[in-house]
C-alpha cells in the first residue's frame, strides 16, 4: 500500500483564481463586496436603494448571480451602470472563475465599488472565495433570530451583517437584540447595520460606511 | 447542495495526483471535513459516489473524518467546543478567542494498493 500525503484544501483551485481576482481588483483600485443571503432577504432591493444614493458619488459596477433569469439585472438597468449577469443554471453559488469571466466583460477602469450579488443561499456560497474584500450577509427579520447559529459558516466568514426588513418587526416574532447577539457570538467582529430596504430606514449609514470603504485606498 | 461541486473538486485533486492506471486501485481518499464547514458528510459521500463512475474512481473510496469545532480563549487560556461554532468563551464570556479547528475542508491522504497482493 502506498500513501500519498496530500494535505490540500479542497477548493485550492477556486482560491487561486480568487487570489488572481483580488490582485486585479487591487491594481484597479476597486473595492469589492460579495453580498450573500437566503433567497428573498432583500439583496437586490438593498442594492437598488444603495445605487440611488451612491451613483452620483462614486463609480459602481455590479455582477448579478442567479440560478435562472436576468430579472435582478433588469431591475438595475435604470441606473445605467456596468452590470454583468451570471446565470448558474442550477448552480447554488458563484465560484471565482465565473466572476473572473464576468468581470472580463465589464469596463472596470475607474470603478471604485464592485457589488457581487451572490445566488440566494445561506449555505453554499460560504465556502467560495470570489476575490472580494468583504462578504456582506443580509438577513431579514422574518427569517428568525436563530439563523446565525444554524448557518454559522456564513456568519463566520462575513465581515458585515445587514439586518433587513426591520419595518416588519411589529409583525414577526424576532427580537433584534437576540439576533444581533447570536450573530456576534459566531463572529464578534461583525459590523452590523439595521435597515428597511423598502422604506429606506438605516440605508444612509450603510451607504456612508460603504462609500468610505470604497473611497479609502 | 454544493456538495456536488465539492465532490468534483476532491475528484480533480485525486486525478491530478494519481495517474489513470492507478485510479482503480485507490483504497481510500481521506478528507477532513470541519463540523462548521457547511458541508453535509452524507451528501458529500453520495455525490462522490455518483461522480466516481465517469472518472473510474472506486465509488466507496471516500473516507470522511469529521473535525470537531475547537476554540481557544486567550484571556483564560482554556479550550472549548460546541456544536454551533459559537466563539464566545463559556467560562469568562470573552470574544478574544481563536478558532483552532472545525472549519476545515481538506484532502488529507490518498491510499493506493500497490502490489498485486494488495490489489486482489
Ligand atoms: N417589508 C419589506 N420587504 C422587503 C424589504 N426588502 C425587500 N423586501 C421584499 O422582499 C422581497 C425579496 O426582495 P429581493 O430584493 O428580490 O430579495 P433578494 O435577496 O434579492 O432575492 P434573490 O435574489 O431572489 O435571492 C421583495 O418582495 C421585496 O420587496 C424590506 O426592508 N421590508
Ligand atoms: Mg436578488
Ligand atoms: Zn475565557
Amino acid at each position: 500500500m502506498s500513501i500519498v500525503t496530500v494535505e490540500r484544501t479542497v477548493l485550492a483551485k477556486n482560491d487561486e483564481i480568487a487570489r488572481q481576482n483580488r490582485s486585479l481588483f487591487a491594481s484597479l483600485g476597486t473595492y469589492v463586496i460579495n453580498v450573500v443571503s437566503s433567497p428573498g432577504s432583500g439583496k437586490t432591493t438593498l442594492l437598488e436603494r444603495t445605487l440611488e444614493r451612491l451613483t452620483d458619488r462614486l463609480s459602481i459596477a455590479v455582477v448579478e448571480g442567479d440560478v435562472q433569469t436576468d430579472i435582478d439585472a433588469r431591475r438595475l438597468e435604470r441606473f445605467r451602470i456596468p452590470t454583468a449577469q451570471i446565470v448558474t443554471n442550477g448552480g447554488c453559488h458563484l465560484e471565482a472563475n465565473l466572476v473572473r469571466d464576468a468581470i472580463a466583460r465589464l469596463p472596470l477602469s475607474g470603478v471604485k465599488l464592485l457589488v457581487i450579488e451572490n445566488v440566494g443561499n445561506l449555505v453554499c456560497p460560504s465556502n467560495y472565495d470570489l476575490g472580494e474584500h468583504d462578504k456582506v450577509v443580509v438577513l431579514s427579520v422574518t427569517e428568525g433570530a436563530e439563523k446565525p447559529l444554524k448557518y454559522p459558516a456564513m456568519f463566520q466568514r462575513a465581515s458585515v451583517l445587514v439586518i433587513n426588513k426591520i419595518d416588519l418587526l411589529p409583525y414577526v416574532d424576532c427580537r433584534l437584540d437576540e439576533l444581533r447577539a447570536n450573530a456576534l457570538s459566531i463572529n464578534p467582529s461583525l459590523k452590523v447595520f439595521e435597515v428597511s430596504a423598502t422604506k429606506g430606514n438605516g440605508v444612509d449609514s450603510w451607504c456612508d460606511w460603504l462609500s468610505t470603504k470604497a473611497l479609502t485606498p | 447542495m454544493h456538495e456536488l461541486s465539492i465532490a468534483r473538486a476532491i475528484a480533480t485533486i485525486v486525478c491530478d495526483l494519481v495517474p489513470p492506471s492507478d485510479r482503480p486501485h485507490i483504497r481510500n481518499v481521506t478528507v477532513d471535513v470541519g463540523h462548521v464547514s457547511g458541508i453535509v458528510p452524507d451528501s458529500l459521500s453520495f455525490c462522490f459516489e455518483a461522480l466516481s463512475a465517469e472518472l473510474s474512481l472506486p465509488p466507496h473510496a471516500l473516507v470522511i473524518r469529521r473535525v470537531p469545532f475547537r476554540c481557544y480563549c486567550r484571556p483564560c487560556a482554556t479550550e472549548f467546543s460546541n456544536d454551533s461554532g459559537i466563539v464566545l468563551c463559556p467560562s469568562c464570556g470573552s470574544a478574544d478567542t481563536e478558532v483552532r479547528s472545525g472549519r476545515d475542508l481538506r484532502v488529507a491522504t490518498i491510499e493506493i494498493a500497490e502490489s498485486n497482493q494488495d490489489r486482489t
